[in-house]
C-alpha cells in the first residue's frame, strides 16, 4: 500500500475508527488507474492469472476472476457498512505530529483525482457547468480497470495451463 | 494564484525575520552598515550577498534563532550557470520543518498580515470566501508540521519542456548536494484546463507545478540544505544539530531565477495595482522592488527552550544559541556580508555589548527596541557576540516536560501520560497552575481517566510538581496531544508557559481487527465464512477421492 495511506489512516482512524484501514485497502485495491499504479495492476493481474491456471477453462476463468473481484466488492461494501456502524465522530480534522496532508498526495489516486478530475470541477465555477459525465468518467475507467486486468489474466492462465484430462 | 501566495508568504517571513531587528541600519557604499537601513537595505543585501544570524530573547527567556544566507547561494543553486535548466521557472522552494515552526512564524508575521488573530488588522479575504477573514493558522493545521518538500514552478512552457528542465534541476540537486525525490504532485494549468464556453484568457501560456517530497529524513534534509550554503563565514562556528534537535525547528531554501520575471507575472494577475486593502503580493513587489536578476535565500531556524533566568546576566550568541564551542572563533563570511542582530526583552536593561564600536558605525544598540546590531564583516575573528545585561530581568528557570508510557500501544489500550514541572531555579515561584486539558477535547472517543489539571501555591526551588493520568485509545492512528499549559507568579507578575504539541501513535493490530471485522459483521461474515469453508471442504473432499485426477484444477 502507498505510503500516503498510512498517513491518511493516521489522521482519519482516530475519528472515523479502526474500519478506516481495511476501507482505504480496498479502495486502494478497487480504484486502480492503469496509468499511475502499475503495482495494482500486477496484483491484479497476478491474481487472476494463478485463478486462471486453476480454473484450466475460459470459462472457469472468466467466472473465477468476476468472483474476486465481487468479493472484493463485498468486502469493501461491509467496511463501509461496519465504518458506519461503528460510529463515526467527525469533527475538525486533526493532523497528528509527524504526518502533513501533503503525505496524501503520494496515494496514486489522489494524484490522479488532481490531475483528472479537479481541472473538470474547476469548469464549475466559471459558469461551465457541471459536465457529470466527463467527472465520472475517469472514476468509472479506475474502477472497471481491476475487473477488466484480473478477468483477461485469469482467461491468460486458463489458455497457457488448461484442464487437465482426467 | 496559488503559486504567488505560497512564495509571498516565504518572502514575508524572511524579510520580517531579517529586516526587524536592524531597522537602524545604514548603507554606506555596497556594504551595509550599522544604523539608518533605508528601503534599500534588504535588497542590498540579497544582490551583495549576505549571511546573517537573527536571534530573538522573549521574556520568558526562551530563544527564537534564524541563521541565513542571502544571495549567496545563488551560485551554488546554478542558478547563474549558462545552461538552461532554470528557464521558465519563476520560483523553487526546498522546506523542511518540523514541531510548531510554522505555527511559531505565522503567530509572528501572520497575525496583523493575514488576521489570524481575529482583531481585523489583517484585510487578506478572499473573495469567493464572502468577505470572510481569512485564517492562514486553519491552513496550517491542515497541513501538518512536518514535511519536506520541493516545489517548483515554471510559466510560459509546453508540457514537455517544463518536464525536461524539472528533471534537469532535480539531477543536480541529487548530484550536487545528494537530495533524493518522490513525486508527489505533476499539474499543469493552461486555458485547455478550462471549458472552451468558460474563455478564460490566462495571463501565461501554461504553469506548470511540480511538488517533489524529499525522501531524506528531517535531520539529513537539514543537513543537506545546509551544504547548499557557502560553508565559509558563520556556518564554520555553527553546530548544524541546533537545526536538528530542537523540537520547533526548519530549514529552506527559495530560489527566484528571475525576480523581474515573477514580479511581471503577479503584475500579469492585475489583482493589485487598484487594491486598497493590504496583500501578500503587494507586500511581495514592494518589498523587493529593485531585484531583476536570481534570488536565493538559505536559512535554517529554531525555536528552543529557556536558556535566560534570575541569574543570567549575559547572552553569547554563538555559544549559548548556535553550538559553538567555547574556544572556538566566529570568522564573518568572505563572499558577502555578515551580520548579527539580537534583540532582548524591552525591560531588559542591556548594560554593554561585545564587540563594540558604535563610534565607527560597525555595531548599534537601539535601547527603545532593545535591539543589537554588528556588522560582523568588519570584524575579522571574534569569540563571540556579547550581550551583558542586569540579572534578573528573566524568571526562574521553570521546565515542563510531558513523557508517555509506554511509547505506543496497540487498539484497546492505554497509557500513562505525565506532566512534571520543575523549578530549576534558585527562587521559589507562586500560584503554580498546571493543566494537560486538550487531549479530551479533540477525540471524543477516548477514555480519561485521573488528574489532569493541579495547582500550588508555592513551588520552591528545586520543586516539582507533577499530574498523572490515563488515556485509553480504542481506535488505531496518530493522536495529537496539545499543549499542556502551566502559569505561575513570580516577582508580582504571571508567567506562562506550554510543554510542546506531542504526537501519540496507536499501532495497528492486524488480527485483532480481523477477529473484530468477524464479530462485528456477524452474521455477513458468518455466512461468507461458512460458504467458503464448505466449498474447500468439498473441492478437498473431491480431490481426495480422486475425481480431479489428483490435480490442483478445480
Amino acid at each position: 500500500m502507498p505510503q500516503g495511506y498510512n498517513a491518511a489512516i493516521a489522521i482519519l482512524a482516530p475519528q472515523m475508527g479502526n474500519y478506516i484501514r481495511p476501507t482505504l485497502v480496498m479502495v486502494n485495491l478497487l480504484l486502480v488507474n492503469p496509468m499511475n499504479s502499475f503495482t495494482m495492476v500486477a496484483v491484479w493481474a497476478i491474481a487472476g492469472f494463478i485463478g486462471g491456471v486453476m480454473a484450466g477453462t475460459k470459462k472457469g476463468a472468466f467466472v473465477v476472476g468476476l468472483m474476486v473481484w465481487l468479493s472484493c466488492l463485498g468486502v469493501i461494501a461491509l467496511c463501509v457498512y461496519l465504518l458506519f456502524q461503528s460510529g463515526i465522530s467527525l469533527g475538525t480534522l486533526v493532523i497528528p505530529p509527524g504526518t502533513s496532508i501533503v503525505d496524501l498526495l503520494s496515494i496514486p489516486l489522489i494524484q490522479s483525482m488532481i490531475s483528472e478530475i479537479l481541472p473538470l470541477i474547476s469548469g464549475i465555477g466559471g459558469g461551465g457547468g457541471l459536465n457529470l459525465t466527463a467527472l465520472l468518467t475517469p472514476l468509472i475507467v479506475w474502477f472497471i480497470t481491476p475487473v477488466i486486468v484480473v478477468i483477461i489474466a485469469a482467461i491468460l492462465g486458463a489458455v497457457v495451463r488448461p484442464k487437465e484430462a482426467i | 494564484m496559488k503559486l504567488n501566495y505560497k512564495h509571498a508568504i516565504l518572502i514575508v517571513m524572511m524579510a520580517v525575520l531579517i529586516s526587524t531587528p536592524v531597522v537602524a541600519a545604514s548603507n554606506a557604499g555596497n556594504t551595509v552598515v550599522a544604523q539608518d537601513t533605508g528601503s534599500d537595505f534588504f535588497t542590498t543585501l540579497l544582490q551583495n550577498g549576505a549571511e546573517v544570524v537573527y536571534s530573538s530573547i522573549d521574556s520568558e527567556g526562551v530563544p527564537t534563532v534564524v541563521y541565513g544566507q542571502l544571495g549567496v547561494p545563488s551560485a551554488r543553486l546554478g542558478l547563474e550557470d549558462p545552461s538552461n535548466m532554470y528557464d521558465g521557472c519563476v520560483a523553487m522552494a526546498l522546506i523542511a520543518t518540523q514541531g510548531e515552526l510554522l505555527n511559531y512564524i505565522m503567530d509572528f508575521v501572520g497575525g496583523g498580515l493575514f488576521n489570524t488573530t481575529g482583531a481585523g488588522n489583517g484585510e487578506f479575504i478572499p473573495a469567493q470566501d464572502s468577505g470572510t477573514p481569512f485564517d492562514m493558522n486553519s491552513i496550517m493545521d491542515m497541513l501538518g508540521s512536518n514535511f519536506t518538500l520541493l516545489i517548483n514552478v515554471f510559466v510560459n512552457l509546453s508540457d514537455a519542456d517544463a518536464h525536461t528542465n524539472m528533471a534537469e534541476i532535480r539531477t543536480y540537486l541529487h548530484n550536487q548536494y545528494q537530495f533524493s525525490f518522490s513525486e508527489l504532485l505533476d499539474l499543469r494549468i493552461d486555458e485547455s484546463t478550462f471549458p472552451s464556453d468558460m474563455n478564460i484568457n490566462l495571463p501565461f501560456s501554461g504553469v506548470n507545478l511540480f511538488i517533489y517530497k524529499v525522501t531524506d529524513e528531517f535531520n539529513t534534509a537539514v543537513d543537506k540544505i545546509l551544504g547548499v550554503m557557502d560553508q565559509g563565514g558563520f556556518l564554520q562556528s555553527i553546530d548544524s544539530s541546533v537545526f536538528m534537535n530542537a523540537p520547533a525547528s526548519g530549514a529552506g531554501l527559495l530560489a527566484i531565477p528571475d525576480m523581474a520575471e515573477l514580479t511581471d507575472l503577479i503584475n500579469g494577475f492585475g489583482g493589485f495595482s487598484n487594491s486598497t486593502s493590504f496583500s501578500p503580493g503587494q507586500f511581495l513587489i514592494s518589498q523587493v522592488p529593485d531585484i531583476q536578476g536570481p534570488l536565493a535565500i538559505v536559512a535554517a531556524g529554531y525555536i528552543g527552550d529557556q536558556v535566560l533566568s534570575t541569574t543570567s546576566n549575559q547572552i553569547k550568541i554563538f555559544q549559548d544559541l548556535l553550538g559553538k564551542g567555547a574556544v572556538d572563533t566566529v570568522t564573518g563570511l568572505t563572499t558577502g556580508q555578515s551580520i548579527v542582530a539580537c534583540v532582548l526583552p524591552q525591560d531588559v536593561n542591556i548594560t554593554s555589548y561585545s564587540p563594540e564600536d558604535e563610534a565607527l558605525n560597525q555595531t548599534y544598540y537601539d535601547n527603545t527596541t532593545g535591539t543589537v546590531f554588528w556588522n560582523a564583516t568588519y570584524y575579522n575573528s571574534e569569540p563571540d557576540y556579547i550581550i551583558n545585561f542586569d540579572p534578573g530581568a528573566f524568571p526562574p528557570k521553570v521546565t515542563i516536560d510531558r513523557s508517555f508510557s509506554p511509547k505506543t500501544v496497540k487498539p484497546g489500550g492505554t497509557v500513562d501520560v505525565s506532566v512534571v514541572v520543575h523549578n530549576d531555579g534558585l527562587d521559589p515561584v507562586q500560584n503554580v497552575s498546571l493543566a494537560d486539558l486538550g487531549i479530551g477535547s479533540i477525540y471524543s472517543d477516548l477514555t480519561i481517566e485521573g488528574s489532569q489539571s493541579t495547582t500550588a501555591l508555592t513551588l520552591p526551588a528545586d520543586g516539582y510538581l507533577t499530574i498523572s493520568y490515563t488515556v485509553t485509545f480504542p481506535n488505531e492512528g496518530g493522536y495529537l496531544f496539545p499543549k499542556a499549559t502551566l502559569s505561575y507568579n513570580y516577582n508580582n507578575e504571571t508567567h506562562s508557559k506550554t510543554t510542546h504539541i506531542d504526537g501519540y501513535t496507536v499501532s495497528p493490530d492486524p488480527l485483532g481487527l480481523l477477529m473484530q471485522l468477524i464479530t462485528d459483521g456477524m452474521p455477513y461474515t458468518g455466512i461468507a465464512i461458512g460458504v467458503i469453508g464448505l466449498g474447500a471442504i468439498v473441492n478437498i473432499g473431491l480431490m481426495a477421492r480422486g475425481r480431479h485426477g489428483g490435480s490442483y484444477q478445480v
